[in-house]
């Protein structure tokens, strides 16, 4: 909400210069306007005008969403900021551990801990292994079927293959996103086989995601697969 | 849109036309006075122009200094008012309708304001607490103002830093073009070239999110087959 200026007296030469307020607004008027620099005969025949312009007050609209939209991000930009320059460069791994080993009683407390992980590394490294990324396949299901499809696990790489059977055979964009429409991450991929291998590289939390791919040139949407991960 | 009550021939001279479909001739002042003479005949089709003209503008205007609360009711209140006033020979001025508009909106919202600081010293002093106005925005609205920050930040942390802090003294600090352009060293021309990429770029990724939403039942939905 912004406060009710109070009318300014009009002085005489306004009237001679006074704009009209059949004229449609100028960058710089919609500026002063939405900042409240405008004062006088202006302001006057500006709010005239925003009164029965249906254009200018969508330029009007469209600018102060733009606006608030760019405050509140710019706002976290510089928080962002400001904590960085608050918290200073952040030493790396190896000063730290230098800092620590340091310390009174640091370098045998240091000595033993790492005895301590080497024996513990012994025992348990034949029982430790790289999880291989977990293959999904997506495919074209109906009704009952598709809700007993196995889900993917939380947590683990993912490799999807793509059901593109029917689609064109050129070079297709993809896209995972939340359930809430958050954009995870963006690829191309060409089909092989009525296939479409999509390496993720990462693992999801738990919850449900949506697989689009799209047509290039128009981003029409061509097919889009609910990924379930548990 | 129909000028005139069907049957009515109508007055003799020179015919109106839809000022809501040409804004740009309301400056024509025998338009505004046709227009004020038919709502007080009790032309209901010229009811229906007036709002058509001034629906709009009014409901922005109360929007910006009330908020978006009970607006809908505010625009009616208002627009009743215009209309008692208009009838009851309160315009003194029909080519001067605009103004007049513009002056009985300032006055509701001083009125509206008045109202709701009264309200408030009379609940002030209650144990049990009255109503209190929901300023947040719905959830809808929450959710598109969060989603157009999200492409804000992403436009914002994709161009430079000098681009970035010329932007941010407009829009953040409301400093003026010409202190910005001076200080930053630059011409108004470029200052308006990096504000209209912004805000085309701004457009841009608003509308490829828009149509790049989850169409429900439009396509085939597609669920996680055998696992390798």
């Amino acid at each position: 909400m912004s406060e009710l200026s109070p009318e300014d007296e009009r002085r005489p030469e306004d009237l001679l210069t006074r704009r009209s307020n059949a004229a449609c607004l100028s960058e710089t008027e919609l500026e002063d306007f939405l900042h409240n620099r405008l004062s006088g005969a202006t302001r006057e025949c500006v709010e005239e005008h925003l009164l029965v312009c249906p254009a200018c007050l969508e330029r009007v609209e469209e600018e102060e969403q733009f606006a608030a939209s760019f405050r509140t991000a710019a706002r976290r930009i510089e928080d962002e900021s400001l904590k960085a320059a608050f918290d200073g460069p952040r030493p790396g791994a190896w000063a730290r551990l230098g800092a620590w080993l340091k310390r009174p009683f640091g370098l045998g407390v240091g000595l033993a801990f790492v005895g301590a992980a080497a024996l513990l590394t012994l025992a348990v490294a034949p029982s430790l292994h790289t999880q291989p990324a977990m293959e999904i396949t997506l495919r074209a299901e109906r009704g009952l079927a598709a809700a007993a499809g196995p889900s993917a696990e939380a947590g683990r790489p993912l490799r999807l293959n793509l059901d593109a059977a029917g689609l064109p055979g050129q070079t297709l964009e993809l896209e995972l996103a939340t359930m809430n429409n958050s954009v995870l991450l963006e690829s191309q991929g060409l089909a092989t086989g009525n296939i479409i291998g999509w390496e993720l590289g990462r693992g999801l939390d738990a919850g449900t995601y949506w697989v689009r791919i799209y047509h290039p040139p128009e981003n029409t949407l061509l097919r889009e697969f609910a990924l379930n991960v548990k | 849109m129909e000028d005139l009550i069907p049957g009515d021939p109508g007055p003799p001279g020179r015919r109106p036309h839809d000022l809501s479909a040409n804004p740009s001739a309301a400056e024509d002042n025998l338009q505004w006075g046709h227009l004020v003479e038919r709502i007080r005949s009790g032309d209901q089709s010229s009811v229906e122009e007036l709002y058509g003209i001034f629906g709009r503008g009014i409901r922005y205007y109360l929007c910006r200094h009330l908020g978006a609360q009970e607006l809908d009711d505010k625009v009616h209140d208002t627009f009743v008012v215009v209309l008692q006033a208009i009838r009851n020979g309160s315009l003194r001025e029909p080519d001067r309708l605009m103004g007049f508009v513009r002056t009985v909106v300032r006055r509701q919202v001083a009125s509206f304001i008045e109202e709701a600081v009264q309200v408030r010293k009379d609940q002030a002093g209650m144990e049990i607490g009255g109503s209190i106005p929901d300023a947040a925005l719905s959830p809808e609205r929450r959710v598109i103002n969060d989603e157009r920050s999200r492409i804000m930040y992403e436009i914002l942390k994709g161009i430079s830093k000098r681009d970035r802090e010329i932007l941010t003294r407009f829009y953040l600090y409301e400093q003026s073009v010409e202190q910005i352009c001076a200080e930053m060293r630059l011409s108004e021309t470029q200052f308006r070239l990096l504000k209209s990429r912004a805000k085309a770029r701004f457009g841009e990724l608003g509308r490829k999110r828009v149509s790049r939403g989850p169409r429900i039942g439009n396509f085939l939905r597609k669920a996680t087959g055998a696992g390798h």
